[in-house]
């Protein structure tokens, strides 16, 4: 695998986004998208491994992009009426129009049985994000489950398209795992998160120092059994860790430790 | 006459689409299937799929490869209404609740967006590229419609073709696409398919202009909400840019902004209703009408002909 291909692949990928998604008037008023590198690069992996990235897998994957770019941009459509109004109203039509933006370049590959799979989905996603949010599992594994198809879905049906198959387990198992780091920094900053709501759930009542302990001792465990997951998965493709390159797998180059504090205490 | 008495002749088939879209909320996300009932259940005129059926009818009309077509442009366009609803922070939908106040506004963000990916999986059932081209650019261009909107709020130097455009992105372009997909999903030759789109534009027109006109024309009671709303909200519709050739109401209509008191408002719509806005904006709706009818003119004689242009004149006097 060659590095300066892969970085040149993603520039070229992102300057195709960036000329299909532009709008002046829209952009000026709630900033162009973040492109999330992470999802950009495992989108490229398999094309990595083929060693060759056609224009049609550029449109591929360009489509992948905006329609989490999409999805990605509803997310920010909170309840929060102290926002501005204009804001809210743009980021809502700026997620509708990436969502035609995606349906558009399908259409014109054509690509018929990529809209059905990719619209399937989407109904998934968004069954999943109703779930955790509102339903509130049981389980610990219906919400990791849930997260896993909120997360890999979209890339997950374009493997499965393109006939990268064997990639599938991984895609979702680094995905959710980049998803696991997300969601602790989010609770460290603001002391809100989906996982950790669940997790806290599932525990007992205890002082609190000790109950944050234990809440930190569950998000562990979980992230590094899924490094294990992903360990196992690599070896099994015949993938050597080291020669895997780009911002998903950086992940998997570091070592993710317990904090000191807690490793004390326990 | 009611609207739905011109195209009795469909009834069935429209209870087939009924049923249908019923089918395509039934997730198994108990709260996503009542916000997206939520909805369906407010009714709505259906109008969008009896375009699509009664321009089906001009080809080889079966109506269960129809239907996914019917149903796909009525979800989109309730997909869209849910995400309006969070955009205009509306708490009233056709007497209901909205989504967005009856949960909030993320359960209605992910019911729209459900919406619109059901609507895409009823339309792949239609294979031909052609289709999907049609539908996806308009509903790219209906977003950047809708974006203007927002950029044109209270510019008032705007000219009669910025809101032309806009209208045309807003309203018209899906009413057109309804008859064309209709005609191509019955496979229609393109001369009868690229015609029916003309005729569904210069309708969509009308409606939109027509709809314009009641802000300023209808009650209160019977528009839902206080006549103006449009102008109060920074809309610069057509009858607004007429009157803003009246010097003396220009200045007026220039400072109006959304905190305006409400009896100056009414004094302000009351005033423009005395002016030649209204018959000039209706002159202009009766055009594309007539523009549709021509179009219509061009198809053999048929019972569904006989339906599109007695629809198109009932909007064309429609008064609420």
């Amino acid at each position: 695998m060659n590095v300066k291909d892969t970085n040149r692949w993603m520039e070229e990928t992102l300057q195709h986004i960036n000329n299909q998604i532009h709008h002046p008037y829209l952009h000026d008023s709630i900033g162009a998208p973040d492109f999330d590198e992470n999802r950009l690069s495992l989108l490229l992996f398999p094309y990595q491994i083929r060693g060759n990235y056609s224009v049609q897998d550029k449109s591929y994957v360009s489509t992948a992009m905006l329609i989490q770019t999409a999805l990605d941009t509803h997310e920010k459509v909170s309840d929060d009426q102290t926002g501005s109004l204009r804001i809210r109203q743009l980021t809502v039509l700026a997620g509708d129009f990436y969502s035609g933006l995606y349906y558009r370049t399908l259409a014109q590959m054509p690509d018929i049985e990529l809209i059905r799979r990719i619209a399937h989905a989407i109904q998934e996603i968004n069954e999943h994000k109703i779930d955790i949010t509102s339903n509130m599992p049981a389980l610990i594994d219906s919400v990791i489950f849930s997260l896993t198809k909120i997360e890999s879905a979209i890339i997950t049906e374009l493997f499965k398209h393109n006939g990268f198959d064997e990639y599938v387990i991984l895609a979702e198992d680094l995905l959710v795992l980049h998803r696991l780091i997300k969601e602790e920094i989010q609770y460290s900053s603001s002391g809100t998160s989906i996982l950790f709501s669940h997790l806290e759930r599932t525990l007992p009542k205890t002082t609190s120092l000790f109950r944050e302990k234990q809440l930190m001792d569950l998000y562990f465990d979980l992230v590094l059994h899924k490094k294990e997951q992903i360990f196992r998965r690599l070896d099994e493709l015949n993938i050597p860790v080291n020669s895997l390159k780009g911002p998903i797998f950086s992940v998997l180059h570091s070592s993710i430790e317990r904090p000191k504090i807690y490793a004390e205490e326990g | 006459m009611k609207l739905k008495m011109l195209y009795s002749f469909l009834k069935t088939d429209i209870e087939e689409i009924e049923k249908e879209l019923n089918l395509a909320i039934d997730s198994e996300t108990s709260l996503l299937k009542d916000a997206s009932l939520h909805l369906l259940q407010a009714g709505g005129k259906r109008i969008r799929p009896v375009f699509v059926l009664l321009a089906a009818k001009t080809g080889e009309y079966d109506i269960h490869v129809i239907k996914n077509v019917a149903v796909a442009l009525e979800l989109i366009h309730m997909a869209s209404l849910v995400h309006d609803d969070v955009i205009d922070n509306s708490e009233l939908r056709r007497g209901r609740t909205t989504i967005k106040a009856e949960w909030d506004n993320q359960v209605a963000m992910y019911t729209g967006d459900y919406m619109f990916a059901r609507a895409l999986d009823y339309m792949t059932v239609i294979e031909q590229p052609v289709a999907h081209q049609i539908l996806s650019q308009a509903i790219v261009e209906l977003c950047i419609g809708e974006i203007a909107q927002i950029e044109d709020k209270y510019r008032f130097d705007q000219s009669l073709r910025d809101y032309l455009r806009r209208i045309k992105r807003k309203t018209a372009l899906l009413i057109a696409v309804s008859c064309q997909l209709g005609a191509i999903a019955g496979k229609a030759p393109e001369e009868v398919h690229t015609r029916l789109f003309r005729f569904g534009y210069y309708v969509g027109m009308a409606y939109q202009i027509t709809d314009d006109i009641l802000d300023f024309t209808s009650t209160e009671a019977e528009l839902g909400k206080p006549a103006g709303g449009d102008l109060l909200q920074g809309n610069v519709t057509l009858p607004v840019l007429y009157a803003l050739k009246n010097p003396r109401l220009a200045e007026r209509i220039t400072l109006v902004h959304e905190n305006m008191p409400k009896d100056e408002m009414a004094r302000l719509i009351g005033d423009i209703l005395t002016t030649d806005a209204i018959s000039k904006s209706s002159d202009l709706s009766q055009r594309y009408l007539k523009k549709a009818l021509n179009e219509l003119d061009q198809l053999p004689t048929s019972k569904t002909k006989k339906s599109l242009r007695d629809i198109a004149l009932f909007i064309g006097k429609r008064k609420y």
